[in-house]
Protein backbone atom coordinates (compact mmCIF):
# COMPACT_ATOMS: atom_id res chain seq x y z
CA UNK A 1 0.00 0.00 0.00
CA UNK A 2 2.93 1.91 1.16
CA UNK A 3 4.45 1.73 -2.41
CA UNK A 4 1.21 2.55 -4.05
CA UNK A 5 0.76 5.80 -2.49
CA UNK A 6 4.46 6.81 -3.48
CA UNK A 7 4.72 5.42 -6.83
CA UNK A 8 1.66 7.89 -7.90
CA UNK A 9 3.74 10.59 -6.55
CA UNK A 10 6.66 9.45 -8.52
CA UNK A 11 4.29 8.90 -11.81
CA UNK A 12 3.60 12.40 -11.50
CA UNK A 13 7.18 13.25 -11.42
CA UNK A 14 6.61 14.27 -7.91
CA UNK A 15 9.11 12.63 -6.41
CA UNK A 16 11.92 9.92 -7.09
CA UNK A 17 11.77 6.59 -5.28
CA UNK A 18 15.41 5.18 -5.42
CA UNK A 19 16.08 1.38 -3.67
CA UNK A 20 19.24 0.76 -1.50
CA UNK A 21 20.28 -2.90 -0.75
CA UNK A 22 23.12 -4.66 1.21
CA UNK A 23 22.58 -7.93 -0.19
CA UNK A 24 25.67 -10.17 -1.64
CA UNK A 25 23.68 -11.69 -4.34
CA UNK A 26 21.80 -8.32 -5.66
CA UNK A 27 19.86 -10.16 -8.75
CA UNK A 28 17.52 -12.09 -5.78
CA UNK A 29 16.61 -8.71 -5.31
CA UNK A 30 15.22 -7.96 -8.76
CA UNK A 31 13.57 -11.38 -8.62
CA UNK A 32 11.53 -9.83 -5.66
CA UNK A 33 11.20 -6.82 -7.92
CA UNK A 34 9.56 -8.44 -10.41
CA UNK A 35 7.24 -10.87 -8.31
CA UNK A 36 5.89 -7.84 -6.14
CA UNK A 37 6.18 -5.30 -8.91
CA UNK A 38 8.43 -2.83 -7.27
CA UNK A 39 9.16 -0.08 -10.14
CA UNK A 40 12.34 2.24 -8.93
CA UNK A 41 15.91 1.64 -9.47
CA UNK A 42 18.20 -0.34 -6.59
CA UNK A 43 21.69 1.15 -5.81
CA UNK A 44 23.56 -2.08 -4.66
CA UNK A 45 25.82 -1.40 -1.12
CA UNK A 46 27.00 -5.06 -0.84
CA UNK A 47 30.11 -4.17 1.53
CA UNK A 48 27.79 -1.53 3.24
CA UNK A 49 30.28 1.51 2.81
CA UNK A 50 26.74 3.22 3.93
CA UNK A 51 27.07 1.60 6.82
CA UNK A 52 23.71 1.30 7.63
CA UNK A 53 23.05 -0.42 11.17
CA UNK A 54 19.76 -1.89 10.43
CA UNK A 55 16.82 -2.57 7.68
CA UNK A 56 14.21 -1.04 6.83
CA UNK A 57 15.67 2.66 6.30
CA UNK A 58 14.31 5.66 4.42
CA UNK A 59 16.11 8.73 3.76
CA UNK A 60 14.29 11.76 2.00
CA UNK A 61 16.34 14.43 0.23
CA UNK A 62 15.80 17.69 -1.10
CA UNK A 63 18.08 18.14 -4.92
CA UNK A 64 19.44 14.68 -4.70
CA UNK A 65 21.80 15.90 -1.75
CA UNK A 66 20.58 17.39 1.08
CA UNK A 67 19.00 14.84 3.92
CA UNK A 68 15.94 16.46 4.97
CA UNK A 69 14.48 14.05 6.86
CA UNK A 70 15.21 10.29 7.71
CA UNK A 71 12.30 7.69 8.20
CA UNK A 72 9.37 10.10 7.07
CA UNK A 73 6.33 9.01 7.57
CA UNK A 74 3.44 9.15 4.62
CA UNK A 75 1.61 11.79 5.72
CA UNK A 76 5.14 14.11 5.63
CA UNK A 77 5.89 12.97 2.56
CA UNK A 78 2.26 13.59 0.77
CA UNK A 79 2.38 16.72 2.74
CA UNK A 80 5.29 19.01 3.99
CA UNK A 81 8.03 17.10 1.35
CA UNK A 82 6.36 18.06 -1.97
CA UNK A 83 5.01 21.78 -0.67
CA UNK A 84 8.70 22.26 0.07
CA UNK A 85 10.14 24.57 -2.77
CA UNK A 86 13.90 23.74 -3.28
CA UNK A 87 15.66 26.49 -5.35
CA UNK A 88 18.86 25.29 -6.59
CA UNK A 89 21.22 24.81 -3.57
CA UNK A 90 24.80 24.62 -3.96
CA UNK A 91 25.84 22.59 -1.70
CA UNK A 92 29.51 21.22 -1.39
CA UNK A 93 29.27 17.92 -1.34
CA UNK A 94 32.02 16.66 -3.33
CA UNK A 95 32.22 12.81 -4.48
CA UNK A 96 34.34 10.79 -1.79
CA UNK A 97 37.97 9.22 -2.65
CA UNK A 98 37.05 5.52 -2.81
CA UNK A 99 39.89 3.25 -2.03
CA UNK A 100 41.65 1.42 -4.54
CA UNK A 101 39.89 -2.08 -2.97
CA UNK A 102 36.38 -0.34 -3.64
CA UNK A 103 37.39 0.73 -6.86
CA UNK A 104 38.44 -3.32 -7.81
CA UNK A 105 34.97 -4.02 -6.18
CA UNK A 106 32.95 -1.80 -8.45
CA UNK A 107 34.63 -3.07 -11.39
CA UNK A 108 34.31 -6.68 -10.51
CA UNK A 109 37.70 -7.08 -10.53
CA UNK A 110 37.33 -10.07 -7.55
CA UNK A 111 41.24 -11.03 -7.23
CA UNK A 112 42.47 -7.41 -7.38
CA UNK A 113 40.22 -6.87 -4.83
CA UNK A 114 40.56 -9.54 -2.34
CA UNK A 115 44.65 -8.19 -2.68
CA UNK A 116 43.93 -4.77 -1.70
CA UNK A 117 41.07 -5.07 0.84
CA UNK A 118 43.83 -7.65 2.64
CA UNK A 119 46.21 -4.98 2.97
CA UNK A 120 43.30 -2.83 4.44
CA UNK A 121 42.79 -5.96 6.95
CA UNK A 122 46.83 -5.56 8.19
CA UNK A 123 46.56 -2.31 7.94
CA UNK A 124 43.05 -1.88 10.24
CA UNK A 125 45.28 -4.65 13.08
CA UNK A 126 47.52 -1.73 13.34
CA UNK A 127 45.62 1.15 12.95
CA UNK A 128 42.49 0.23 14.57
CA UNK A 129 42.18 -3.62 15.66
CA UNK A 130 38.42 -3.33 16.51
CA UNK A 131 37.40 -2.54 13.39
CA UNK A 132 34.93 -4.92 11.91
CA UNK A 133 34.32 -3.37 8.29
CA UNK A 134 37.69 -4.08 6.57
CA UNK A 135 37.27 -8.25 7.28
CA UNK A 136 33.91 -7.84 6.62
CA UNK A 137 34.47 -6.57 2.91
CA UNK A 138 37.16 -8.59 2.36
CA UNK A 139 34.74 -11.61 3.38
CA UNK A 140 32.45 -9.84 0.37
CA UNK A 141 35.14 -10.20 -1.94
CA UNK A 142 35.90 -13.48 -1.13
CA UNK A 143 32.47 -14.99 -1.93
CA UNK A 144 31.68 -12.93 -4.73
CA UNK A 145 35.29 -14.53 -6.45
CA UNK A 146 33.56 -17.75 -4.97
CA UNK A 147 30.40 -17.04 -7.24
CA UNK A 148 32.26 -15.92 -10.64
CA UNK A 149 34.59 -17.73 -13.04
CA UNK A 150 37.77 -16.83 -11.53
CA UNK A 151 36.92 -18.68 -8.41
CA UNK A 152 39.59 -20.44 -6.23
CA UNK A 153 39.28 -23.69 -3.95
CA UNK A 154 38.80 -22.06 -0.55
CA UNK A 155 37.50 -18.35 -0.96
CA UNK A 156 34.04 -19.71 0.67
CA UNK A 157 35.25 -20.48 3.89
CA UNK A 158 37.73 -16.92 3.44
CA UNK A 159 34.69 -15.32 3.28
CA UNK A 160 33.00 -16.75 6.24
CA UNK A 161 35.74 -16.75 8.20
CA UNK A 162 36.18 -13.36 7.60
CA UNK A 163 32.73 -12.02 8.38
CA UNK A 164 32.93 -14.59 11.88
CA UNK A 165 35.62 -12.06 12.37
CA UNK A 166 33.81 -9.01 11.75
CA UNK A 167 31.00 -10.06 14.16
CA UNK A 168 33.65 -10.59 16.90
CA UNK A 169 34.92 -7.50 16.12
CA UNK A 170 31.46 -5.32 16.22
CA UNK A 171 28.50 -7.61 17.32
CA UNK A 172 25.74 -5.18 17.25
CA UNK A 173 26.22 -5.11 13.69
CA UNK A 174 23.27 -6.03 12.08
CA UNK A 175 24.66 -6.12 8.35
CA UNK A 176 27.15 -8.21 9.64
CA UNK A 177 25.21 -10.73 11.11
CA UNK A 178 22.63 -11.19 8.44
CA UNK A 179 25.48 -12.32 6.32
CA UNK A 180 26.91 -14.81 8.42
CA UNK A 181 23.43 -15.99 9.14
CA UNK A 182 22.60 -16.57 5.33
CA UNK A 183 24.90 -19.03 5.35
CA UNK A 184 25.10 -20.45 8.98
CA UNK A 185 23.57 -22.89 10.75
CA UNK A 186 19.61 -22.57 11.61
CA UNK A 187 20.09 -22.19 15.40
CA UNK A 188 21.26 -18.74 13.92
CA UNK A 189 18.56 -18.32 11.89
CA UNK A 190 16.16 -15.26 13.03
CA UNK A 191 13.52 -16.42 9.55
CA UNK A 192 14.46 -18.58 6.42
CA UNK A 193 15.85 -16.09 4.25
CA UNK A 194 15.00 -16.75 0.97
CA UNK A 195 12.16 -19.56 0.54
CA UNK A 196 9.80 -16.83 -0.99
CA UNK A 197 11.74 -17.71 -4.54
CA UNK A 198 10.04 -20.36 -5.33
CA UNK A 199 6.52 -18.98 -5.01
CA UNK A 200 7.67 -15.77 -6.50
CA UNK A 201 9.07 -17.84 -9.95
CA UNK A 202 5.55 -19.88 -9.84
CA UNK A 203 3.70 -16.39 -9.45
CA UNK A 204 5.63 -14.91 -12.11
CA UNK A 205 4.91 -17.76 -14.22
CA UNK A 206 1.75 -17.71 -13.90
CA UNK A 207 0.70 -14.08 -14.88
CA UNK A 208 3.03 -14.45 -17.90
CA UNK A 209 6.01 -12.18 -17.27
CA UNK A 210 9.32 -13.58 -17.76
CA UNK A 211 11.34 -14.62 -14.63
CA UNK A 212 14.52 -13.18 -14.15
CA UNK A 213 17.18 -15.87 -13.85
CA UNK A 214 19.37 -16.18 -10.79
CA UNK A 215 23.20 -15.92 -11.24
CA UNK A 216 23.38 -18.06 -7.45
CA UNK A 217 20.35 -20.38 -6.75
CA UNK A 218 20.06 -20.51 -3.17
CA UNK A 219 20.30 -23.23 -1.42
CA UNK A 220 20.45 -25.34 2.19
CA UNK A 221 20.93 -23.17 4.73
CA UNK A 222 19.69 -20.34 2.45
CA UNK A 223 16.35 -21.66 2.60
CA UNK A 224 16.30 -23.30 5.98
CA UNK A 225 13.96 -22.18 8.64
CA UNK A 226 14.94 -21.29 11.94
CA UNK A 227 15.31 -23.91 14.73
CA UNK A 228 16.16 -23.67 18.18
CA UNK A 229 16.38 -26.86 18.88
CA UNK A 230 20.19 -28.91 19.36
CA UNK A 231 20.85 -31.27 16.53
CA UNK A 232 20.00 -35.17 17.55
CA UNK A 233 21.33 -37.94 16.24
CA UNK A 234 18.62 -40.10 14.71
CA UNK A 235 17.74 -43.80 16.03
CA UNK A 236 17.10 -45.35 12.45
CA UNK A 237 20.00 -47.18 12.25
CA UNK A 238 22.14 -46.20 8.92
CA UNK A 239 23.95 -49.07 6.99
CA UNK A 240 27.51 -47.77 5.99
CA UNK A 241 27.81 -48.62 2.56
CA UNK A 242 31.61 -49.10 2.55
CA UNK A 243 32.54 -50.32 5.57
CA UNK A 244 36.05 -52.38 4.43
CA UNK A 245 36.93 -49.60 2.37
CA UNK A 246 36.38 -52.25 -0.83
CA UNK A 247 35.19 -49.45 -3.04
CA UNK A 248 38.24 -47.69 -5.05
CA UNK A 249 39.98 -44.98 -3.73
CA UNK A 250 39.81 -41.87 -6.51
CA UNK A 251 43.44 -41.60 -6.93
CA UNK A 252 43.00 -39.51 -9.87
CA UNK A 253 41.13 -37.22 -8.65
CA UNK A 254 37.49 -37.48 -10.68
CA UNK A 255 36.06 -35.49 -8.35
CA UNK A 256 37.38 -32.18 -6.76
CA UNK A 257 35.31 -31.91 -2.78
CA UNK A 258 35.53 -28.31 -1.39
CA UNK A 259 34.27 -27.86 2.26
CA UNK A 260 32.74 -25.30 3.94
CA UNK A 261 32.02 -24.34 7.69
CA UNK A 262 29.59 -21.43 9.04
CA UNK A 263 30.47 -20.41 11.20
CA UNK A 264 34.25 -20.20 11.77
CA UNK A 265 35.32 -20.78 13.60
CA UNK A 266 32.20 -22.38 15.65
CA UNK A 267 30.96 -22.00 19.43
CA UNK A 268 31.10 -24.94 21.60
CA UNK A 269 27.63 -26.21 22.35
CA UNK A 270 26.36 -24.53 19.11
CA UNK A 271 25.94 -25.87 15.31
CA UNK A 272 27.56 -25.19 12.23
CA UNK A 273 26.12 -25.54 8.78
CA UNK A 274 28.71 -27.47 6.33
CA UNK A 275 28.40 -26.87 2.34
CA UNK A 276 30.25 -29.32 0.58
CA UNK A 277 30.67 -28.95 -2.95
CA UNK A 278 31.51 -32.18 -5.87
CA UNK A 279 32.95 -30.33 -8.70
CA UNK A 280 33.78 -32.71 -11.56
CA UNK A 281 37.32 -32.44 -12.37
CA UNK A 282 37.13 -30.63 -16.14
CA UNK A 283 40.81 -31.42 -16.53
CA UNK A 284 39.92 -35.46 -16.71
CA UNK A 285 36.66 -34.41 -18.48
CA UNK A 286 34.83 -36.14 -15.63
CA UNK A 287 31.38 -36.93 -15.69
CA UNK A 288 28.82 -38.05 -13.78
CA UNK A 289 26.98 -41.46 -15.06
CA UNK A 290 23.70 -41.19 -13.16
CA UNK A 291 22.96 -45.11 -13.56
CA UNK A 292 25.37 -45.77 -11.54
CA UNK A 293 23.21 -44.50 -8.65
CA UNK A 294 23.41 -41.06 -6.52
CA UNK A 295 26.49 -39.65 -4.84
CA UNK A 296 26.51 -41.11 -1.45
CA UNK A 297 28.02 -39.10 1.39
CA UNK A 298 28.57 -41.19 4.65
CA UNK A 299 29.91 -39.34 8.35
CA UNK A 300 31.35 -41.23 11.00
CA UNK A 301 30.09 -40.31 14.20
CA UNK A 302 32.69 -39.70 16.96
CA UNK A 303 33.10 -37.70 20.37
CA UNK A 304 32.13 -33.96 20.66
CA UNK A 305 30.02 -33.77 18.39
CA UNK A 306 26.23 -34.82 16.66
CA UNK A 307 25.08 -36.24 13.44
CA UNK A 308 21.31 -36.25 12.51
CA UNK A 309 21.78 -38.58 9.90
CA UNK A 310 25.10 -40.31 8.47
CA UNK A 311 24.14 -41.43 5.41
CA UNK A 312 23.27 -38.81 2.86
CA UNK A 313 21.79 -39.20 -0.83
CA UNK A 314 22.36 -36.76 -3.80
CA UNK A 315 19.04 -36.43 -5.59
CA UNK A 316 19.88 -37.21 -9.27
CA UNK A 317 19.19 -35.21 -12.43
CA UNK A 318 16.93 -36.88 -15.48
CA UNK A 319 19.58 -37.15 -17.69
CA UNK A 320 22.14 -40.22 -18.02
CA UNK A 321 24.98 -38.28 -17.68
CA UNK A 322 25.53 -34.79 -16.56
CA UNK A 323 28.35 -32.91 -15.32
CA UNK A 324 27.08 -30.15 -12.67
CA UNK A 325 28.70 -29.24 -9.51
CA UNK A 326 26.58 -31.32 -6.57
CA UNK A 327 26.31 -29.28 -3.90
CA UNK A 328 25.53 -30.93 -0.45
CA UNK A 329 24.34 -29.00 2.85
CA UNK A 330 23.78 -29.93 6.29
CA UNK A 331 24.15 -29.33 10.19
CA UNK A 332 26.63 -30.64 12.74
CA UNK A 333 26.06 -30.04 16.83
CA UNK A 334 28.68 -29.37 18.90
CA UNK A 335 28.92 -30.55 22.59
CA UNK A 336 30.32 -28.00 25.38
CA UNK A 337 33.02 -27.34 26.25
CA UNK A 338 35.34 -24.72 28.33
CA UNK A 339 38.54 -24.31 26.31
CA UNK A 340 38.71 -23.80 22.64
CA UNK A 341 39.71 -26.44 20.75
CA UNK A 342 38.95 -28.19 17.08
CA UNK A 343 36.66 -31.35 15.75
CA UNK A 344 37.13 -33.56 13.00
CA UNK A 345 34.54 -34.88 11.49
CA UNK A 346 35.71 -37.71 9.26
CA UNK A 347 33.90 -39.64 6.16
CA UNK A 348 33.41 -40.04 2.26
CA UNK A 349 31.95 -39.97 -0.97
CA UNK A 350 31.11 -42.46 -3.30
CA UNK A 351 30.18 -41.77 -6.83
CA UNK A 352 30.03 -43.34 -10.22
CA UNK A 353 32.10 -40.90 -12.80
CA UNK A 354 33.26 -41.19 -16.37
CA UNK A 355 36.69 -39.83 -17.67
CA UNK A 356 36.42 -38.47 -21.27
CA UNK A 357 39.25 -39.75 -22.69
CA UNK A 358 39.77 -42.91 -21.88
CA UNK A 359 35.76 -44.10 -21.90
CA UNK A 360 36.50 -45.53 -18.67
CA UNK A 361 33.33 -45.66 -16.15
CA UNK A 362 34.28 -46.86 -12.32
CA UNK A 363 32.92 -46.33 -9.13
CA UNK A 364 35.09 -44.09 -7.02
CA UNK A 365 35.58 -43.43 -3.40
CA UNK A 366 37.40 -40.32 -1.49
CA UNK A 367 37.90 -39.70 2.15
CA UNK A 368 37.64 -36.28 3.50
CA UNK A 369 37.92 -34.55 7.28
CA UNK A 370 35.40 -31.70 7.90
CA UNK A 371 37.92 -29.34 10.96
CA UNK A 372 35.98 -27.36 12.67
CA UNK A 373 37.91 -24.99 14.99
CA UNK A 374 35.30 -23.79 17.72
CA UNK A 375 35.50 -21.52 21.02
CA UNK A 376 34.78 -22.22 24.08
CA UNK A 377 31.15 -22.37 25.07
CA UNK A 378 29.53 -18.87 26.22
CA UNK A 379 28.73 -18.71 30.14
CA UNK A 380 25.25 -19.78 30.88
CA UNK A 381 22.77 -17.54 32.26
CA UNK A 382 21.79 -18.57 35.87
CA UNK A 383 18.60 -19.39 36.61
CA UNK A 384 16.55 -17.65 39.29
CA UNK A 385 19.56 -15.28 40.01
CA UNK A 386 19.58 -11.74 40.17
CA UNK B 1 10.07 23.99 7.77
CA UNK B 2 13.75 22.98 8.80
CA UNK B 3 15.41 25.90 9.66
CA UNK B 4 18.76 24.82 7.50
CA UNK B 5 16.17 24.70 4.62
CA UNK B 6 14.86 28.11 5.28
CA UNK B 7 18.27 29.40 5.22
CA UNK B 8 19.19 27.75 2.03
CA UNK B 9 16.34 29.17 0.20
CA UNK B 10 17.04 32.29 1.62
CA UNK B 11 20.72 32.31 0.03
CA UNK B 12 20.74 29.96 -2.53
CA UNK B 13 23.46 28.31 -0.79
CA UNK B 14 24.59 26.07 1.93
CA UNK B 15 27.88 26.43 4.18
CA UNK B 16 30.05 24.08 3.97
CA UNK B 17 28.31 21.15 5.30
CA UNK B 18 30.59 17.54 5.94
CA UNK B 19 29.13 14.73 4.48
CA UNK B 20 28.87 11.69 7.18
CA UNK B 21 28.50 7.87 6.76
CA UNK B 22 26.23 7.03 8.30
CA UNK B 23 23.72 9.41 6.50
CA UNK B 24 22.47 12.14 8.84
CA UNK B 25 19.50 14.26 8.76
CA UNK B 26 20.50 17.95 7.55
CA UNK B 27 23.94 17.11 6.00
CA UNK B 28 24.55 15.86 2.76
CA UNK B 29 24.29 11.86 1.22
CA UNK B 30 27.42 11.21 0.47
CA UNK B 31 27.50 10.67 -3.14
CA UNK B 32 29.41 6.96 -3.34
CA UNK B 33 29.06 4.94 -6.36
CA UNK B 34 27.34 1.99 -6.54
CA UNK B 35 26.51 -0.48 -8.86
CA UNK B 36 22.84 -0.33 -10.20
CA UNK B 37 21.10 -3.26 -10.18
CA UNK B 38 20.40 -5.02 -13.48
CA UNK B 39 23.47 -2.54 -14.91
CA UNK B 40 25.97 -3.73 -16.86
CA UNK B 41 29.53 -4.79 -15.28
CA UNK B 42 31.43 -1.90 -13.73
CA UNK B 43 28.50 0.51 -14.07
CA UNK B 44 27.98 2.50 -11.26
CA UNK B 45 25.68 5.60 -10.06
CA UNK B 46 25.23 7.74 -7.66
CA UNK B 47 22.50 9.90 -6.16
CA UNK B 48 23.58 13.24 -8.27
CA UNK B 49 22.24 11.15 -11.06
CA UNK B 50 18.69 11.90 -9.87
CA UNK B 51 19.67 16.36 -9.69
CA UNK B 52 16.73 18.58 -9.48
CA UNK B 53 14.28 15.92 -7.95
CA UNK B 54 13.39 15.25 -4.40
CA UNK B 55 14.63 11.66 -3.90
CA UNK B 56 13.00 9.29 -1.11
CA UNK B 57 15.72 6.58 -0.80
CA UNK B 58 14.61 3.45 0.69
CA UNK B 59 16.69 0.61 2.16
CA UNK B 60 15.62 -3.03 2.50
CA UNK B 61 16.17 -6.12 1.79
CA UNK B 62 14.50 -9.03 -0.04
CA UNK B 63 15.43 -11.76 3.16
Amino acid sequence: MWYQNLKELQDEGKIQIVGLIQEQHPDRCRLFMEWKKLEFPILVDSLNRLEVTGIPMMWALADQSLVIETRPKLDWIQGEFLEMAYPAMIIDNPAPKESRAVQHYLKEEWTQAIAAFSLEVNAASVQDPEDGRPFFRLGCAYRARHDSEDRKAGDFQRAIENWTRAIALDPGNYIFHRRLQQYGPRLMKPYPFYNWVAQARREIQERGDKVPALRVEPRGSELADRSRKAIEASKDQEANPDPKKNMPQDEKGYIQIDTVVAPYPARAGGSVAVHMDFRPNKKLGTTWDNEGGPLLIWLERGEGFTLAKQLWKSPLPGAASSSEDRVHDFEIGLADAKIHGKRTVKGYAIYFVCEKDSGLCTFARQDFEIEIPYLQARPRRSKGGR
Amino acid sequence: MNPLLALASSFLVLPLMAQQIPPKKDKPFPLLRFPVLGGKKGETKTLGDWKGKNVLLIQFASW
